[in-house]
């Protein structure tokens, strides 16, 4: 016997690495197994965007605020005001809704990483994933990304740390055939405009990038002052699936990421059945 | 320098003016741009603004409104442009007016509220957000019609940093010649100096940044090259330094 060990085998030594949530899978994976209630009840939802409106008749309350601001006193150069903000255009209300209307029950935060000052907004959202990820969030949804080749290496390293979290950061990709940061990474669960209005569907392209599809083109959303809209973009697909993530985090506490992909992939229109 | 000596120098500033500038006017090529993306979309408008200093300034624009838009300034706080030029994500509206706040920022001033906008971002080479493409009440229907507005920013990406320049380059001359005009003894090169100076610190870092990248492709160079490159820098930073202290 040796007592020589590898460099990170200590988890698989001793009694150290606890159980871990086992799906029970008996035949088929069902919905109503997958989601439970629906309700995405205990699920911290962040929204990662231009803020969201609180008291909006379609996303109800916001439980919690921060903004994502530039300070250059602070040690690491940035500052998270915690306290209630408003939407800035409306996208981030929009996104809130959507979830909302499939898991009514989450908790919803919004992390506003857009402000008035164009420069340093790739450092603000990375910010803002960093903190979803020291602050028990469950999913982030993130409709936005970053051209920012710079940022590339930042957010590599956010997923990773997410991944080990158990945070599900669901990505839109661009509109355009842009480069997409984060969107475009496997460590993403990203997500483009499917056909159809219909939110209880959703469809898996395992040949990525764009992992996931669902329903965002000439969508009803909601948008700030209390109203709604009706508005085309991958950034109202994301939340489709968020939303369905959020009901299986609420009826399987403590999923893996990769558990809850392969649940998603198991209810996918397009599943073999 | 006499002020009639002042004058015949930018006389003949205004001669050499056009030199720099493009052989057609680059705004004339944005509005045509615009005109010829109005006709693809079967729009009502299409407009282009250039983002600067987080402020979104109308360059261009082709259809309804168009003359009263072109000029407007917004800040990227508010309007759904500035959603565009803020986040780097395009966005396609239908029904636009339902929320008001759409048409209050810019509609109003123009005399026409749109029901329906397509904004895409218009990008530099590094990707960064150099202004917004909008396409109003367009018509003709198309699953392509993002990609076909990007197509147009993508265009709109190689006039406007001309533009810019153009543009501030004019600024400058301005500057120079008012500073000049209100000193004792008027002297336009130590004017431009000192209009130079005023310039904000992020664009000279820009060309500190253009000389840095220079440099760097030059460690790609075989020796003998290097060597002749750094003799010749080495040279010109002792005339500036004689040239100086005369």
């Amino acid at each position: 016997m040796t007592d020589f060990l590898p460099a990170w085998s200590e988890p698989f030594h001793g009694d150290q690495l606890g159980s871990v949530p086992a799906l029970d899978f008996r035949g088929r994976i069902t919905r109503k197994w997958a989601f439970g209630d629906g309700s995405g009840a205990g699920v911290k939802v962040a929204i990662i965007d231009s803020g969201v409106e609180d008291g909006h008749p379609l996303v109800g309350r916001v439980d919690r605020a921060i903004v994502v601001e530039r300070d250059e006193s602070a040690d690491d150069g940035v500052r998270f005001v915690d306290e209630p903000h408003d939407d800035l255009y409306g996208h981030g209300t929009a996104c809130a809704g959507i979830i909302r209307s499939l898991a009514p029950q989450v908790e919803i935060i919004s992390i506003r990483v857009l402000s008035s000052n164009l420069k340093g907004s790739a450092f603000a959202f990375a910010h803002g994933l960093d903190w979803c990820i020291h602050n028990g969030v469950h999913v982030a949804n993130l409709s936005l990304s970053t051209t920012n080749e710079d940022y590339a290496e930042t957010f590599w390293e956010l997923l990773d740390k997410a991944a080990y979290r158990r945070l599900l950061p669901v990505a839109a990709l661009n509109n355009e055939r842009k480069r997409s940061i984060p969107s475009e990474f496997a460590g993403v669960i990203s997500v483009a405009c499917a056909a159809g209005r219909d939110r209880e569907k959703f469809w898996f392209n395992p040949n990525g990038p764009a992992e996931w599809g669902a329903a965002g083109i000439d969508v009803d959303i909601p948008w700030s002052g209390g109203g709604t809209i009706n508005a085309s973009g991958n950034s109202f697909a994301a939340p489709v699936i968020a939303g369905h993530l959020a009901r299986i985090v609420g009826a399987h506490p403590g999923i893996t990421p990769w558990q809850a992909r392969t649940l998603l992939a198991a209810l996918a229109e397009n599943a073999a059945r | 320098m006499r002020r009639d000596d002042l004058l015949h120098q930018l006389a003949a500033l205004t001669v050499q003016l056009p030199a720099v500038l493009p052989p057609a006017s680059t705004l004339r090529q944005a509005t045509a741009l615009c005109a010829t993306a109005r006709v693809a979309f079967g729009a009502a408008a299409v407009s282009v603004a250039a983002l600067h200093d987080d402020v979104l300034r109308y360059l261009a624009a082709d259809g309804e409104g168009a003359t009263e838009i072109v000029g407007t300034e917004l800040p990227v706080s508010r309007g759904l442009a500035g959603y565009v030029a803020l986040s780097g994500q395009s966005l396609a509206v239908d029904r636009a007016t339902d929320d008001p706040r759409f048409a209050r920022d810019v509609a109003e001033r123009t005399g026409y509220i749109p029901t329906s906008l397509l904004v895409v971002p218009i990008r530099d080479p590094r990707g960064e957000v150099i202004g917004v493409l909008s396409v109003l009440d367009r018509s003709l229907a198309s699953a392509d019609a993002l990609v076909l507005a990007s197509t147009f920013a993508d265009q709109l990406s190689l006039l406007l940093p001309t533009i810019d320049e153009v543009g501030r380059t004019a600024q400058l001359l301005l500057d120079a010649i008012v500073d000049a005009v209100n000193t004792a003894d008027p002297q336009l090169a130590p004017a431009l100096r000192r209009a130079l100076a005023r310039r904000p610190g992020d664009e000279v870092e820009a060309e500190l940044a253009g000389i840095a990248a220079t440099l760097n492709e030059l460690r790609s160079a075989d020796a003998a090259t290097r060597a002749r490159v750094g003799t010749l820098v080495a040279e010109i930073v002792a005339l500036a330094t004689i040239r100086r202290r005369r």
